[in-house]
């Protein structure tokens, strides 16, 4: 009851709300904390990294981890520590990337279809229905090696095939708000579409889409290593956590650490958002919480 | 109560002649016409500066259509809305515009009226945004907070969210934001019907305090008798989309023709078991539907004059 009076209470972001509701679920504390602390890490890869990232030394080909190599060395002598820290960056930005993009496609057509609705409504809905038509791995595959190999080319199949799960929230969204009295109150003042979208409709659609984002996050992450993986993604040199759990394959049964510690960032930074974002999203929409 | 003020100009400010809006059921493949609502049908009205016209009825007889339609929010199948003299159906959009200005109006439901991510400052300001009548920002915001005052709220909520307001100070921000464009004419629909009886009694004084103050008139749309016996000046009765009686306060509640504003009246609950008239004829029916056939004509029924200011519909179904 006192829950449901302080959702009615909150307005905007209410951070002592959010402190609160962080303290009552223990695991979407420890998923802040996981995300936190890559971001951390990550950003500040060149301050903890032990070795430059693409240094070759012949001597230390395949090393196990030590003191020198934290997590030892790959077939041509590189420190996996500090790749994985400066592999990071890479999966992070198209987790990140992949998710502006398609959220804001995503919105924007959403808002449109929602508010307009009629024969645009129609044209956008079609087209998103045949993006999700298509297994979106298949999809992703297909435009990947269709547009060429490389992490920008990932990032924007992925993005391509996430749009339609943000037009359809959107659009659901502005359905409802647009019926609302206070759009129709902006409707006698003779309020235009735009103003209408810019002020009514997106601000009140906002917290969906930010919860989406949140959770689309690490299985982005997580599909761009996957990209990488099979060769789609980034390209040799480049330091790039699928790529490097690919190329460590080939040893993987004496040189557990190759694959073994990228492979663990992955899962690492894949759970902190997800554990992160089912928070978000318990406290953004706590009916959704008996589930 | 103040009467009507009939000062500068003998015209009414709003006449409203055998306005009809119907609206298309649709259905099957090609979404032929199956059917009509017939929402409203030949309704005349007309309202006087600073005068107050209560339009009541059940819900479905189509008093908000008439709102809707004359904010023209919904297009009238035929008939005439003249505000100023001067005709509103049909005219370009750019002189809606400047109408559009002079009619505002104040909703039902206190709690979906306000953007819950909008300040009430914000609020107060988005019509003069809109209209680009606010000068700067610093201006806007002076007058954000003159119209809170106006409706004897503090202007230190300026910065507050709606949800930190109760249904009645909400209904209120409604009203100060209605009165944003400075209109001369003021649509109620149902603006009190959510609220508490004692709010309702605030929220109405505020009202009367409004017209007798800024001169502004008002189409009061209720289904509460006795609220409306307060307010009106005048009364016009609805039943499925016509008009059956129309009158001065008085004589529609002191001397009620039509079978159906009795029955209405004799809905209004009595608190003296000794003043309880013997026989009420209570309305335990429902309303008939307004849903007709794509070819079906109205039946026309003349209005019959009581008195100079009361007119009744000649029954012809029973009502």
């Amino acid at each position: 009851m006192a829950e449901a009076q302080s959702t009615a209470k909150r307005s905007r972001f209410d951070f002592g709300y959010f402190g609160y509701q962080l303290k009552r679920s223990p695991l979407t504390m420890v998923g802040l904390i996981m995300v936190v602390l890559v971001l951390i890490v990550v950003i500040f890869a060149p301050v903890f990294a032990t070795h430059d990232p693409n240094a070759i030394d012949l001597r230390a080909r395949l090393a196990p981890p030590s003191m020198a190599h934290f997590f030892g060395t790959d077939e041509v002598g590189r420190d996996i520590y500090s790749r994985i820290l400066f592999g990071g960056r890479q999966s992070i930005a198209v987790g990140f990337f992949v998710v502006f993009l398609a959220g804001l496609t995503g919105t924007v057509l959403g808002a449109l279809s929602g508010l307009i609705g009629g024969r645009t409504d129609t044209v956008i809905m079609r087209l998103m229905d045949v993006v999700l038509s298509v297994p979106s791995l298949a999809l992703i595959l297909a435009l990947a090696a269709a547009l060429g190999p490389s992490l920008v080319n990932a990032a924007l199949a992925i993005a391509i095939v996430r749009i339609p799960f943000y037009v359809r929230l959107v659009r659901g969204q502005a359905l409802i708000v647009r019926e609302m009295a206070y759009v129709k109150a902006a409707h006698t003042f003779r309020a235009g579409r735009l103003h209408i979208l810019r002020w009514h409709i997106l601000p009140n659609t906002l917290s969906p889409v930010i919860v989406q984002g949140t959770l689309d996050l690490g299985s982005t992450i997580l599909l761009a290593s996957a990209l990488s993986f099979i060769g789609l993604g980034a390209q040799q040199p480049t330091a790039e956590w699928g790529a490097m759990v690919a190329t460590g394959r080939n040893y993987i049964l004496d040189q557990w650490w190759y694959s073994g510690f990228p492979g663990f960032a992955i899962l690492f930074t894949a759970t902190g958002f997800n554990l992160f974002g089912d928070g978000v999203r318990d406290m953004l929409d706590p009916r959704q919480k008996a589930r | 109560m103040t009467g009507p003020s009939q000062n500068q100009d003998a015209r009414p400010l709003l006449e409203v002649e055998n306005l009809v809006t119907r609206f298309d059921l649709r259905s099957g493949l090609f979404g032929r016409v199956t059917g009509r609502v017939h929402a409203v049908e030949n309704v005349s009205f007309s309202i006087a500066r600073g005068e107050t016209l209560a339009l009541v009825g059940e819900s479905g007889c189509g008093k908000s259509t008439i709102a809707r339609t004359v904010m023209h929010l919904d297009r009238p199948v035929s008939g005439s809305i003249r505000f100023e003299g001067e005709e509103t159906v049909g005219v370009s959009s750019q002189k809606l515009q400047s109408f559009r200005r002079h009619v505002q109006m104040v909703f039902q439901d206190p709690f979906a009226s306000l953007n819950p991510r909008m300040t009430i400052a914000r609020a107060l300001i988005d019509p003069m945004l809109v209209q680009g009548a606010g000068g700067c920002r610093a201006d806007m915001r002076r007058k954000a907070a003159e119209l809170l005052k106006r409706v004897e709220l503090n202007e230190t909520h300026l910065d507050r969210y709606p949800h930190a307001f109760s249904g009645g100070q909400r209904q209120r921000i409604c009203i100060a934001r209605a009165l944003a464009l400075d209109p001369k004419l003021l649509i109620a629909d149902e603006a009190v019907a959510s609220l508490d009886v004692t709010i309702q009694a605030q929220v109405i004084n505020l009202l009367m305090d409004l017209q007798a103050e800024l001169g502004i008139s008002l189409l009061f749309i209720s289904h509460d008798m006795a609220v409306v016996e307060r307010v009106a000046h005048r009364v016009a009765v609805m039943y499925l989309g016509e008009i059956v009686e129309i009158g001065d306060r008085r004589s529609v509640f002191g001397n009620p023709q039509h079978p159906y504003t009795r029955k209405l009246l004799g809905s209004v609950p009595v608190a003296d078991p000794r003043r309880r008239p013997e026989r009420r004829t209570l309305m335990v029916d429902e309303i008939p539907s307004a849903v007709r056939p794509p070819d079906y004509t109205p039946v026309q029924r003349p209005m019959h004059r009581i008195s100079d200011t009361h007119f009744v519909r000649a029954e012809s179904h029973a009502a």
